[in-house]
């Protein structure tokens, strides 16, 4: 006969292996694993992660000069003149007789500067906005509430103007240029961000760790900071990283609308893009790289946010 | 003569698979009868499998993922007979409100939200009466009344939001019993109801199943409900049946001593004021999976060397008193208690 | 309900007041006046501030913002610089082109979207599912003005299926009547004339529905998916209700809620991605106007425009709001 702290092992051992998961973990390590298994988050970070290294090596890929009008005589766009892709020049050029893959290359730094600064900045300003307007919210009694209507109010107007306009205005206050467009299409951000925030914020509020933790008397900047918001961060950093795809795709639309960058020796995408749908009958290829470009960077950002939503949601968790 | 039973239910399973992991077995080949006008209670705690066996006979199981087993053989209404698990979907929808009913556990989200009461009554009647337009509503109103519903004509037109916790219980019932099934599934009605309206709930539903000659399975985690109510009771453990008897038989001689030990934890009048109560130590997920041995061992006061060589056999106890223990509380006939 | 609709009603009032107000001193703070864009280059400094004068435009800018709100409650909008044409009677003259093509994109997003949507999430995991997610994914990512160029170029200029600019053939003899072409047509019979007013929609509408249809399309699958794993769904069926009737009452009315709310939010970005659609087909809405507007400085415009269609992205939501109520009894009652 075995011993009765024998038997227990035993017992512990069987109960373990039914109980196969882990329990426990933190949300965001939960979901970090979650992700590795995701095909769509692998395709998106290996996008986005291919974009960040041509990014940052730029000069190094690029074959040639991106402003040298090295063949400036084989082009000629007013006789609808143009040079496709071939050995020399893998994407051809462009119309003044630049190497189009060297623009190409030279222009995602551009592009990921006008994305991050502009998301960041909408993050900055909206996650301020709306962090203070919810912690007014839950924490700040009855003037508190009355703060967090005046800013909301603030946050509907910038939500009735519908963004491109705002962008436009914008644009046209600040006069043409890169800084232009990052501000503005920043500043579109702004509300998206503001009023998830400020929702989280307040579905949290109620939580009853928060009442706990009023109950104990724990200070409200304390709450706010150390309770509320790190458990609030989940939907906006998801936008955050969907801000990154729509804030390219913003500054495209602002380009073709002439308000982009006039300077023609740094190269963007957006602008590139803009710039080409005067050959589109003649030099598709012109238009196609680029926007093909910016369509492949904006959806591995989308399907990399995507995935971490889906990822921190419980209720789409299996 | 013996007529067959209104809904055999022979070892029936439900397992869950799953993508690249070991299925979950649900349910594990568990049988049991039930006869018009008689209420079976299927006892036990959360995650022993019993609501999914009222999901897998009323067919409404997802169709993706889930692998079941066994027979349900339910005497038709017109005569016949048809096994549940195997009938068509087509089929199944024909019988599920009209011949089987079933009333759910949290009534506030059992009811659409966006729909009146009136109309979500009436729905059941049009699809299995043809009965439409004023004459539903009018039959629908009957039927609030029948369940205890005051001033049927105006709750009609009001949504699940505007009704009390209580009432739409009452108004689940209603939708439940409008085509006067012959078998009644109950999973947990009262769980999320106050301690008084519970009682009322429990009245109306037996009261519904005497004057029908309904046959009602009540599921239910709670052995206090099921003492005043139902005539035979099954408790099921971790996916499979480990006693079974008629009401008086197994709280005379609760033989497994899982049963002995819910009832030893219900707080009862007549007992003692300093005899303690005696709960269950553990929990539901302190077991382990039948193969390796009896699933409530982990748990067990009684447990032993043998407890563990798989899964251990049903034995009979009398008249109909099944339990699956090797060490029971009660002596088998013909075998000496333990005593420990 | 009547004090729920008042209650509404009364909040949209201060956000259209502080929009007057932020626009107004946004507008005036805009660099190089209208006596840049107005006057010719070799214009004199005196007579850039004889201009400045004569337009009021030197007075104190509170006293500026007095005098326009009250024209504003006049219906006075000020003149367009551009034209010398009051700004409400641009409005007006360029809203029907825009109106219809947002009509036309939302009818696209709406029509495609739903059922498209619905399909995804009863088969998910399927094939359908994954061709609705990836679709919707590349529309959202795909710059409306390229793909308003793409459409042109392969439907139009290369096919020649659909014309590729203007909102009615130049030659047709239509009469006009309200300035939605496609209503005109049908109200004077005038079969042929609305017949080319529709397929000049087509494409510019099918090019600005892309974001909307996209966004319904997974907002709806999102929502269906949701509401099939609520416990009212699983009641439906336990009455053995038919298919059809579970799929319209019970699953789509609760799964359309928040669909009904974004549909709302999309209107804005509607009027405003037909900034870009308008100027590819030359369609010469209200899009292309304001475009104008910011390079010439035509203040009152700019104002009158934005202000205009921010007020009507409110009363599209206030009446969504509205009708969400009359979809969701829960919300009446607070």
């Amino acid at each position: 006969m075995t011993s009765r702290a024998e038997r227990i092992d035993r017992l512990a051992e069987l109960v373990a292996a039914r109980r196969e998961d882990g329990a426990g973990r933190g949300v965001w390590r939960e979901a970090f694993t979650r992700m590795r298994r995701d095909p769509m988050a692998i395709t998106g970070a290996a996008v986005v992660g291919v974009f960040l290294l041509v990014a940052v090596l730029g000069e190094l890929i690029a074959p040639y000069s991106p402003t040298a009008q090295t063949w400036g005589t084989e082009v000629f766009p007013n006789r609808n003149v143009f040079v496709g892709p071939r050995a020399e020049n893998w994407l051809g050029l462009d119309n003044l007789g630049r190497d189009q893959f060297s623009r190409m290359v030279i222009g995602a730094r551009q592009t990921l500067l006008v994305g991050v600064v502009a998301a960041g900045l909408g993050f900055t300003a909206g996650a301020l906005l709306g962090g203070v307007s919810g912690a007014a919210h839950t924490l700040g009694g009855r003037a508190g509430r009355r703060i967090d209507t005046v800013l909301m109010r603030l946050t509907d107007m910038m939500l009735a103007l519908p963004t491109l306009l705002l962008a436009v205005s914008i644009a046209a206050l600040l006069g043409q240029g890169l800084t232009t467009v990052m501000i503005a299409v920043g500043a579109a951000q702004i509300p998206i961000f503001a009023r998830l925030l400020r929702g989280a914020m307040i579905a949290q509020g109620g939580r009853d760790y928060v009442l706990a933790a009023r109950a104990l008397g724990a200070r409200r900047r304390r709450i706010a900071l150390a309770h509320i918001l790190p458990n609030s961060m989940g939907p906006v950093l998801v936008q955050l990283t969907l801000s990154l795809a729509t804030a390219i795709i913003d500054a495209a639309a602002l380009s073709y609308l002439g308000l982009g960058n006039p300077d023609p020796s740094v190269p963007e995408w957006g602008t590139m893009l803009a710039d080409a749908q005067r050959f589109l009958g003649g030099a598709p290829q012109l238009a196609v790289f680029p926007a093909l470009a910016i369509i492949v960077t904006a959806l591995g950002f989308t399907l990399m946010g995507e995935a971490m939503r889906e990822s921190l949601d419980p209720r789409l968790r299996k | 003569m013996t007529r067959s039973p209104l809904l055999d239910v022979d070892e029936l399973s439900v397992a869950f698979t799953r993508r690249r992991r070991r299925d979950v077995q649900a349910v594990d080949r568990i049988s049991f009868s039930l006869d018009e006008g008689r209420i079976t209670g299927l006892v036990g705690e959360s995650g022993c499998g019993k609501s999914v066996t009222s999901l897998a006979l009323m067919g409404l199981l997802p169709a993706r993922g889930v692998r079941v087993g066994g027979t349900a053989r339910f005497r038709l209404g017109g005569g016949g007979e048809a096994d549940l698990l195997a009938l068509p979907p087509a089929r199944m929808r024909d019988l599920r409100g009209s011949e089987i009913a079933m009333v759910f556990q949290d009534p506030l989200s059992s009811l659409n939200p966006v729909v009146p009461i009136g109309r979500q009554v009436a729905e059941v009647l049009t699809r299995h009466r043809g009965v439409k337009g004023a004459a539903a509503r009018d039959q629908a109103a009957e039927l609030l009344d029948r369940v205890g519903i005051p001033d049927p004509g105006r709750r009609l037109r009001e949504y699940p939001h505007e009704l009390s916790g209580g009432m739409r219980q009452r108004a689940l019932i209603a939708m439940a019993v409008a085509c006067r099934p012959r078998l009644l599934i109950a999973d947990e009605p009262t769980t999320a109801l106050d301690v008084t309206i519970q009682a009322q709930i429990l009245e109306l539903l037996s009261g519904l199943v005497a004057e029908e000659g309904t046959a009602l399975l009540m599921i239910t985690h709670d052995l206090g409900v099921v003492a005043g109510l139902c005539d035979e009771i099954n408790v099921l453990y971790s996916g499979r049946t480990v006693e079974g008897a008629e009401r008086h038989e197994l709280f005379a001689a609760p033989t497994h001593p899982y049963t002995a030990g819910l009832l030893g934890s219900i707080p009862r009048l007549d007992a003692p004021r300093d005899e303690p109560l005696t709960p269950v130590r553990g929990t539901v997920d302190d077991a382990i999976a039948w193969d390796d041995g009896c699933a409530f061992a982990p748990r067990c006061d009684r447990f032993a060397d043998d407890c563990l060589g798989g899964p251990p056999p049903m034995r009979e106890r009398g008249a109909g008193h099944r339990f699956r223990c090797l060490h029971p509380t009660e002596p088998a006939p013909g075998e000496e208690s333990e005593g420990r | 309900m009547l004090r729920f609709i008042t209650r509404r009603v009364l909040t949209a009032v201060p956000t259209l007041f502080g929009l007057s107000v932020l626009l107004f001193f946004w507008v005036r703070l805009l660099p190089g006046g209208p006596e840049y864009a107005l006057l010719p280059e070799d214009a004199s400094a005196e007579q850039r501030a004889a201009l400045r004068r004569t337009m009021g435009l030197d007075d104190p800018i509170l006293e500026q913002y007095g005098r326009f709100v009250l024209q504003l409650l006049q219906g006075d909008m000020g003149t367009s610089l551009q034209t010398g044409r009051p700004v409400l009677t641009e409005f007006l003259i360029k809203f029907p082109a825009t109106a219809e093509l947002a009509a036309m994109a939302m009818l696209f997003a709406v029509a495609i979207g739903i059922p498209l949507g619905y399909l995804a999430a009863r088969r998910r995991g399927g094939p359908l599912d994954a061709l609705a997610v990836g679709g919707s994914l590349l529309g959202i990512c795909t710059p409306v003005f390229f793909l308003a160029f793409v459409l042109k170029l392969v439907f139009a200029e290369q096919l020649g299926l659909f014309p590729s600019a203007f909102r009615q053939s130049p030659g047709l003899d239509a009469t006009r009547i309200t300035g939605f072409f496609v209503v005109d047509g049908i109200a004077t019979r005038e079969w042929d004339a609305a017949a080319d007013a529709l397929m000049h929609l087509v494409l510019p509408g099918l090019a600005l529905s892309s974001i909307p249809l996209a966004v319904i399309v997974r907002m709806t699958r999102a929502s269906v998916i949701e509401v099939l794993g609520e416990d009212y769904v699983r009641t439906a069926e336990a009455k053995g209700l038919h298919r059809g009737t579970i799929r319209t009452r019970h699953v789509l009315r609760n799964a359309m809620l928040p669909v009904v709310t974004a549909i709302g939010l999309l209107s804005g970005s509607l009027l405003a991605g037909a900034v870009l659609t308008e100027s590819v087909f030359a369609f010469g809405g209200i899009g292309e106007f304001i475009y104008a507007a910011t390079q010439t400085r035509d203040y009152p415009v700019l104002l009158g425009f934005i202000l205009i269609i921010a007020t009507v992205y409110v009363l599209i939501n206030l009446l969504v709001d509205i009708s969400y109520s009359l979809l969701d009894p829960r919300v009446r009652v607070s």
